[in-house]
């Protein structure tokens, strides 16, 4: 038998295996994931909850354990902060913040949807989430308004600056898999 | 004042050092600090144990006063207020005076409240310094009987007041109490059934109230409230201020000033399910019976007075202002129930919106729907209700984070209710935790389960009325399935909690009760004095100290009867005279201690000199630092016994030992 | 009410709904506010992308735009709850933690800002159901506006209640009383009315089933009542709607139909502007405002 460790089923989870940076970030954002009683309000609130299997009571619970799995799940990113279940909550919890959270720890081990790259991509290039395009660009002079209008976009320079500082997103996560 | 002794003469001081098992230990070296004490002056013996307030700690203290011809003892443990009166109680059983005991409280003000060890040790041996020099200043006190006055008040007629009044009663004493509504029994009498019995409340209450009403000892003031109080325990005077009711007491509850009064108001004690006159009884039994009129909704036709065949009505009846001495008091204000028009997300303005107190009258058989569970929108049967729990308990949004802990019951006892009279009507119950503790509680939730309620464990997030059909869209997750439910009810009933009655915080400065921070009347020990208030003589009885069910309120009730008949029955006041003392020729008579006084316990004397009240006294020495010529200073507490003490404990820290 | 605001364009209206910026230029000379133009200013950035990415980021880059607002001496002024909310939120976590604001000075120097956080952020809802008001709107009017509609305030005007305070999300009445008594347009209610569109938190660039869906749901309501047209205070909502519509008619097979005009664009209709450049949206480009005399 030497050699030979014991090793839970696949479906069991081993409580004591807890990813600690989850807890710490989300007490550090005003939700300590502990003090959830798990009542549903948030779930019951969650408009993304009804069309899909985003269950933000689960996700919560999942962070106060340290479950690292939450961080790779795609629900994670069908809340569309809205914040009914934040004004809701009767603990007085952070819920969308803490889901931003989640969010952030997630994107820094990489896993981001291929569609939310692009997004980073225009917005270095631009300095626009969503840039201008020929079509409005004549809109715009029939309706009196300058061509381009006076904002980043019209700065490359300035565009090129802020993109060297932010938003520098880490590689793709080995296991993300992009099924967008 | 007991014998005097020769102050010259040099004090033998023991020091004994408690471990408190570990709650000093663990942070303070006992050992190092009873060998420090040795070194002290005046110290003759000290030791260290690991419970002083044990019998053999005991033992251990009276055999050392003894052996080493102690005339004081220190004891370094916990606080003045829990151990002082056991280890002076010990010396005085040896027949010293027992204000030759000093208490120094190395637990709550040094083990507890660090982690550092080696500066914990150090503060421990400058406390223990600064207690053995205050000791040995100290001088003997005396204690005095004080005559009381053996009369009792209770505040509030519910179902606690009664029974405590009744207790009260029934030992022989005479007792006030003090109603603000029309009639008295409280809530008690809105309800429609208690659990876990479901019986009728009114049934198990009357004989009560009817024995309230009829005892020889005791005096019932409806529409009375608590106006001023002044003195202090077993000397209390209260003003009580009456509103007038426009009928007199030879009323005969004939009904017929209601009959011919042409205005309908709501009835308060229907909670919007019933109509009353302006010429009124709240319900069929209240007591006492006789009428009232409303004079905010009279519009002074005068039918009534013409229709009265005892002439009982009279206009012209007048506030009223009487002073009560009483020797107690035992509050009994009872609980409010929770207003949910702020959780805007339930709709709370809705009518299909409703309270449980709402619901029990809805199904009680004298309001408007006879009894008949309807949607009040429309007065159609329900098909499908939902109960909501924890609405205004456990949230935090709200500032109640506390469970009220009987919605659980009642919410089962109505959907049950519901659920018998229509099987046809889906009941929901949407709870976070089911809370039914205690004997009988559990087995109650299990029957109702057995009527077929949907149990849901989730908390409804909104209840929003449907803008295309006449129904309220309640949604909620079960948390069991995780599947988000969405209820197209007709009926929401909502589980309010219990919080403080709204005008309890101007009777409670009134009489001067510290509050909890929730509201509630805060009791003097959550354990061993849970039906004492912060203030002498005044005692806390039923939900005014926090939610109660009928069953806790009634035990909670007794309780508080039993303490303030204590010193009533007992006749007289035992009162330790450590309390302020004037001496008489450094006084210029200025009064300036009179106004510094915070509870007058300092009067103008026949002499027109100030003189202290040293039953009313509380020793606080506020009036110290306003005397000019320092003529007023509290025995063990004065200047020269102080500054002993500091002393003490400046020379300890400068000696070492001391981190600062 | 302030008589300047430095004005904040934002994504998607100069780039994809400019009439909604020549109709708040329009209403905002009419109101004699002075427009203070935010050279260089860029995205704000979107709360629900880019503070899902990485958050500190995302408030140096929204600090980058205050601070150019504040260079120019006036508040600002959003027409968009995507850069109200994180305007808004910066602003604030700003104006209460100096600690925080030290830390994205740091980084903001590099890029030439410094930011103060001496402002306020301001939404054009709130200016004009608020400050302005339904009584006082009345005197720039021309017309009232013979519509029934429906509205959908958008999450992030009101959400996070604690933060914003306008007014209760649960129940607000800042747009129907604007509406309803200002503009004189007739309003309906609809199912889930306060749900949102399902556009945001980055739902709609990354999950166009899920966020497709959502809207789906609220449009069905608002056909259900039925309304002539929905009324928005935010172009990112404005584009769920009125793209979505076309793209649910294409995938599904609906038959949405229902003209989006924003706050912006049915006031400057109310203060006599005949063109509020409906003809350049996706959903109902054909669609005519009707007025009445007041």
């Amino acid at each position: 038998m030497s050699g030979t460790r014991y090793k839970a089923p696949p479906s069991v989870r081993t409580p004591l295996e807890k990813d600690p940076e989850i807890e710490e970030a989300l007490i550090k954002a005003g939700f300590d994931p502990n003090l959830c009683m798990q009542c549903g309000t948030c779930t019951a609130s969650c408009l993304s909850g009804r069309w899909t299997a985003m269950r933000t009571r689960e996700i919560m619970r999942k962070a106060a354990f340290g479950d690292e799995s939450v961080l790779s799940d795609p629900d994670i990113w069908l809340c569309t902060t809205c914040y009914a279940c934040y004004d809701r909550c009767p603990r007085d919890l952070k819920v969308t913040d803490a889901i931003i959270v989640l969010r952030n720890i997630a994107s820094e081990r990489g896993f981001i949807a291929d569609k939310h790259r692009k997004t980073v991509d225009i917005l270095h290039k631009t300095g626009h989430a969503v840039p201008i395009n020929d079509k409005i660009k004549a809109i715009r002079k029939e309706l009196g308004l300058p061509e381009i209008p006076p904002t980043a976009f019209a700065y490359p320079e300035e565009v090129r600056k802020m993109a060297q500082m932010l938003f520098i997103l880490p590689p793709k996560h080995e296991d993300e898999e992009d099924t967008q | 004042m007991s014998k005097k002794e020769d102050t010259k003469k040099k004090p033998r001081i023991g020091v004994f050092v408690c471990h408190c098992g570990e709650n000093i230990a663990a942070m303070v070296d006992v050992k190092s600090v009873a060998e420090y004490a040795r070194t002290l002056p005046n110290v003759e013996f000290s030791t260290d144990y690991m419970f002083m307030c044990s019998k053999q700690g005991i033992q251990l203290i009276q055999d050392a006063v003894k052996e080493h011809n102690l005339d004081r003892t220190v004891v370094a443990s916990c606080s003045h207020e829990q151990h002082w009166p056991t280890f002076a109680k010990a010396i005085s059983d040896l027949g010293m005076n027992p204000h030759m005991h000093t208490q120094v409280n190395i637990r709550e003000w040094d083990s507890w409240v660090t982690d550092d060890r080696e500066a914990a040790t150090a503060k421990a041996k400058r406390m223990v310094a600064a207690g053995v020099a205050r000791a040995a200043q100290k001088e003997e006190v005396g204690t005095e009987k004080l005559p009381i006055t053996k009369r009792s008040m209770v505040i509030g007629g519910g179902v606690a007041g009664l029974r405590a009044a009744m207790d009260l009663a029934e030992l022989g004493i005479p007792v006030v109490l003090v109603e603000k509504e029309t009639s008295i029994g409280g809530h008690m009498t809105m309800l429609n059934k208690t659990f876990p019995t479901d019986e009728c409340p009114m049934c198990t209450l009357s004989p009560l109230l009817n024995g309230v009403m009829s005892h020889p000892n005791i005096e019932v003031l409806t529409l009375s409230e608590v106006t001023n109080l002044e003195g202090s325990m077993g000397n209390f005077e209260v003003e009580v201020t009456t509103k007038p009711r426009y009928v007199h007491d030879n009323c005969t509850s004939c009904g017929r000033c209601a009959e011919v009064c042409p205005v309908e108001v709501k009835n308060e004690w229907d909670h919007g399910f019933g109509m009353r006159k302006a010429a009124y009884k709240p319900f069929p039994q209240a007591l006492p019976s006789v009428f009232t009129i409303d004079m905010r909704h009279c519009i002074d036709c005068g039918s009534c007075v013409i229709a009265c065949p005892v002439e009982a009505i009279d206009f012209s009846m007048k506030k009223e202002k009487r002073t009560f001495k009483v020797g107690t008091i035992v509050v009994a204000t009872g609980y409010e129930e929770y207003d949910p028009t702020e959780i805007t997300a339930y709709h709370y303005e809705h009518p299909d919106v409703i309270t449980q107190m709402q619901a029990e009258r809805m199904f009680s058989p004298t309001t408007l729907t006879k009894g008949k569970i309807v949607r009040p929108s429309n007065g159609q049967v329900p098909k499908t209700v939902v109960v909501v729990q924890c609405v205004g308990s456990r949230n935090d949004q709200v500032g109640n984070e506390y469970c009220t802990g009987v919605c659980c019951m009642y919410g089962i006892k109505n959907s049950r209710f519901i659920k018998e009279h229509l099987p046809d009507t889906e009941v929901f119950f949407c709870y976070i935790d089911i809370r039914t503790p205690g004997l009988h509680y559990e087995e109650y939730y299990k029957r109702a389960q057995k009527t077929g309620i949907r149990f849901i464990r989730g908390r409804p997030s909104s209840i929003e009325p449907d803008p295309l059909s006449d129904k309220l869209i309640v949604d909620v997750e079960d948390t069991l399935t995780h599947t988000p439910y969405e209820i197209m009810a007709d009926l929401v009933i909502l589980s309010a909690g219990m919080v403080p009655p709204k005008g309890f915080g101007k009777l409670g400065g009134k009489l001067g009760l510290l509050r909890a921070k929730e509201g509630f009347a805060k009791e003097y020990h959550i354990k061993m004095g849970p039906v004492k208030s912060s203030r002498d003589g005044i005692f806390l009885a039923g939900a005014i100290q926090g939610p109660k069910d009928i069953t806790q309120s009634v035990g909670h009730a007794g309780g508080a009867a039993s303490a303030a008949a204590q010193p009533l029955v007992r006749g007289y006041l035992e009162k330790r005279m450590d309390t302020a003392v004037i001496d008489k020729d450094l006084c210029t008579s200025c009064m300036a201690c009179i106004a510094t006084c915070p509870i007058g316990a300092i009067v103008v004397g026949e002499a027109g000199q100030p003189v202290v009240n040293d039953a009313a006294c509380k020793s606080c020495g506020a009036c110290v630092p306003a005397c000019p010529t320092g003529a007023i200073q509290i025995r063990n507490f004065r200047d020269r016994q102080l500054n002993a003490e500091v002393s003490a404990l400046l020379s300890a820290a400068k000696a070492g030992g001391s981190n600062e | 009410m302030s008589t300047e605001y430095s004005f904040f364009l934002g994504c998607i209206m100069p780039n994809r709904y400019p009439a909604i910026e020549s109709t708040t230029r329009f209403v905002l000379d009419k109101l004699g506010i002075e427009v203070k133009e935010m050279e260089k200013a860029g995205c704000c950035p979107a709360p629900g992308v880019f503070r899902s990415f990485n958050k500190p980021d995302w408030m140096v880059a929204a600090a980058r735009n205050i601070a150019i607002a504040e260079s120019n001496g006036a508040d600002i002024l959003t027409v968009c709850n995507g850069c109200f909310g994180t305007l808004f939120e910066v602003n604030h976590a700003l104006k209460h933690d100096d600690e925080l604001k030290k830390k994205v000075n740091a980084r903001l120097k590099d890029l030439g800002y410094h930011v103060e956080a001496s402002g306020e952020v301001k939404h054009i809802a709130q200016v004009l159901g608020f400050d302005i008001g339904p009584t006082e709107i009345r005197d720039y009017i021309k017309r009232e506006v013979a519509l029934t509609g429906v509205i959908h305030y958008g999450c992030h005007f009101l959400r996070p209640f604690t933060l914003k305070q306008i007014d209760d999300p649960e129940d607000p009445t800042i747009l129907e009383d604007y509406f309803i008594d200002g503009l004189g347009i007739e309003l309906l209610d609809y199912r889930r009315k306060h749900a949102c569109c399902g556009a945001g938190g980055g739902v709609r660039a990354a999950h166009i089933e899920a966020s497709m869906d959502m809207l789906y749901e609220k449009m069905a309501a608002v056909k259900q009542v039925p309304a002539q047209a929905l009324l928005d205070i935010c172009p990112f909502c404005h584009l769920q709607f009125d793209g979505g519509q076309q793209t649910l008619n294409k995938q599904r097979g609906t038959d949405f139909d229902i003209p989006i005009i924003h706050i912006s664009q049915i006031t400057a209709f109310a203060m006599g502007m005949d063109d509020i450049g409906m003809k350049y949206q996706a959903t109902a480009p054909d669609f005519k405002l009707e007025g009445r005399p007041l």
